[in-house]
């Protein structure tokens, strides 16, 4: 195509605003949620990883790692992979759904939009309740 | 790696505050984006009052009232001013329309207005769509039918209804430029407004490339980077959905790439 | 990254994005079979995970060390790590441009990925495989 830049105008046109104007749409938060639970379910999942390791090796290796399961801390950062993990998955329904080009239309979209919202966190408090009942 | 902030000549500035309409009764301010390309400074936001006794409803009155009483430096393409030019795409109020179908009571308090997101600026509002021609070349938007029928060929209604919700697609870059998966990869992600005039095309009974079209859209980037983040649907001011047009290419092309692994 | 970028995919002229590399397909596909899978494994992981929460040694080795749900973990770790690391990738190639940096964020992941697994299916079968 025809370039008719010949005195490095183009090079010099600035970038139009993109994140910080765009209007923060629930769907669009929704699929940056998916994306960061999804990474954070990575992090989560070595975590995990290593503090099955410690407990499977025992002693001071449990030690070393019971921070991750125990504790303020741990106990945060159990339930949030918990509720990633449910978040996530609700994500990934929303996204089958969408896929077969389901619930698209703009009430379906918003529907789906506040059940990943919701459901993630009503899932992980029903687990909790649960789990507390039966421990 | 992806810039997620503007780069240092794009970073927006407070600008001029310009003086109200005497003797209006009923004002209303827009804050709009403004870089000209003459005077070798960053962009800045401008804030005008309107009449809005003495103007019409729609966003793109107001910035007519505003080029011809108050600023005529300030840039924007219009045209048709009834939504099937596309010409006025913008982002009013944090989402990306259409200038002339916007209504100004659409808005609370002061209307903000700035170019299609993620662009290159020419002036002003007047963003520069080459990529974004250049993706709907890439696609090949014209009839492949083989030799030259000797009569027209005919469509069933059936037929023709399957086009139904593509063929209105004006081209406005609305979609395409509210997709963050857009801004990113412009240089190799065909976009919303592309893939769904890709297809607009893979749809059309008469035409005999389907399987080319889908074969070329089947790529991580070209379609594969829409990740259904659904902005472009949100936005579109026909009212069409490039999102379901995605999802039913891409249902196609695994299709497709399931049929050849056998 | 600047607005000097142009469309490299189009039919207009040859480059390394010239040609459709088919590889979204199978990619999606995949995700798509890991996502199912997932969905039942998730839901009993999470309850099982939330179980740790404040165990002592012997209470983490007991609440793994039941067949079902050993199993049942085992199968999440493998295949929530392959998930991940498609996943991953999805992120890797939306935002790393450069050729080589994404060459090694690639490898990178692969490993990481493996490593997680490696560790998550031996730690489980030390605590649960039968002595």
């Amino acid at each position: 195509m025809a370039d008719a830049d010949t005195d490095g105008l183009a090079a010099r046109r600035p970038l139009s605003p993109h994140l910080t104007v765009f209007k923060p749409i629930l769907t669009m938060m929704m699929s940056i949620a998916h994306r960061i639970t999804g990474a954070g379910l990575y992090v989560g999942m070595a975590l995990l990883a290593l503090f099955l390791l410690g407990a499977a090796v025992g002693g001071g290796a449990f030690s070393a790692v019971s921070w991750i399961g125990s504790g303020f801390i741990g106990n945060l950062l159990v339930l949030m992979i918990v509720w990633a993990i449910f978040h996530h998955l609700l994500g990934g329904v929303r996204h089958a759904l969408w896929d077969r080009g389901l619930y698209m239309d703009a009430k379906g979209r918003e529907l789906l939009a506040q059940g990943t919202l919701v459901g993630g966190i009503l899932l992980t408090l029903l687990v909790f309740i649960f789990k507390t009942l039966a421990g | 790696m992806v810039e997620f902030t503007l780069p240092k000549n794009s970073v927006v500035a407070e600008g001029k505050t310009w003086p109200k309409p005497e003797g209006a009764e009923r004002l209303r301010e827009l804050r709009i984006y403004r870089w000209d390309p003459d005077d070798g400074a960053n962009p800045r936001i401008d804030t005008y009052f309107i009449d809005a006794d003495d103007c019409g409803p729609m966003v793109l009155d107001a910035l007519i009232w505003i080029k011809n009483r108050i600023d005529p430096t300030l840039a924007f393409r219009r045209s048709c001013r009834e939504g099937i030019c596309g010409s006025c795409s913008m982002n009013i109020g944090g989402l990306n329309t259409l200038a002339c179908t916007k209504g100004m009571d659409e808005i609370d308090g002061a209307i903000k207005i700035y170019p299609l997101p993620h662009m290159a600026v020419v002036k002003d509002l007047v963003p520069d769509l080459t990529i974004f021609y250049e993706q709907y070349a890439a696609i090949q938007p014209w009839l492949r039918g083989g030799p030259a029928p000797e009569k027209e060929r005919l469509q069933s209604p059936e037929q023709r209804a399957k086009l139904d919700g593509l063929y209105e697609c004006i081209l406005c870059a609305c979609c395409s430029t509210a997709c963050p998966s857009y801004w990113w990869n412009a240089d190799r992600f065909l976009g919303p407004a592309a893939l769904l005039q890709a297809f607009r095309w893979v749809q059309d009974s008469r035409d005999e490339a389907t399987n080319d079209r889908v074969s070329y859209v089947d790529d991580v980037f070209r379609l594969y980077r829409c990740h259904t983040i659904m902005n472009c649907t949100q936005v579109c001011p026909k009212s069409l959905s490039p999102a379901k047009a995605i999802a039913e290419l891409k249902n196609m092309a695994i299709a497709q790439d399931e049929a050849e692994s056998r | 990254m600047t607005v000097a970028t142009r469309f490299k995919s189009g039919r207009t002229g040859p480059g390394d994005a010239y040609v459709s590399d088919h590889s979204g397909s199978p990619h999606a596909r995949f995700m798509r079979l890991t996502s199912y899978a997932l969905v039942p494994l998730g839901v009993l992981s999470a309850w099982w995970i939330l179980g740790l929460a404040g165990k002592s040694l012997e209470g983490v080795r007991a609440e793994i060390g039941r067949p079902f749900p050993a199993l049942v973990l085992l199968a999440f770790g493998v295949v929530g790590m392959i998930h991940a690391r498609q996943g991953m990738d999805d992120i890797i190639e939306d935002y790393v441009h450069d050729k080589v940096l994404k060459a090694q964020a690639i490898v990178a992941n692969t490993w990481a990925s493996r490593a997680i697994a490696a560790i998550w299916v031996l730690a489980i079968l030390l605590i649960a495989a039968p002595k």
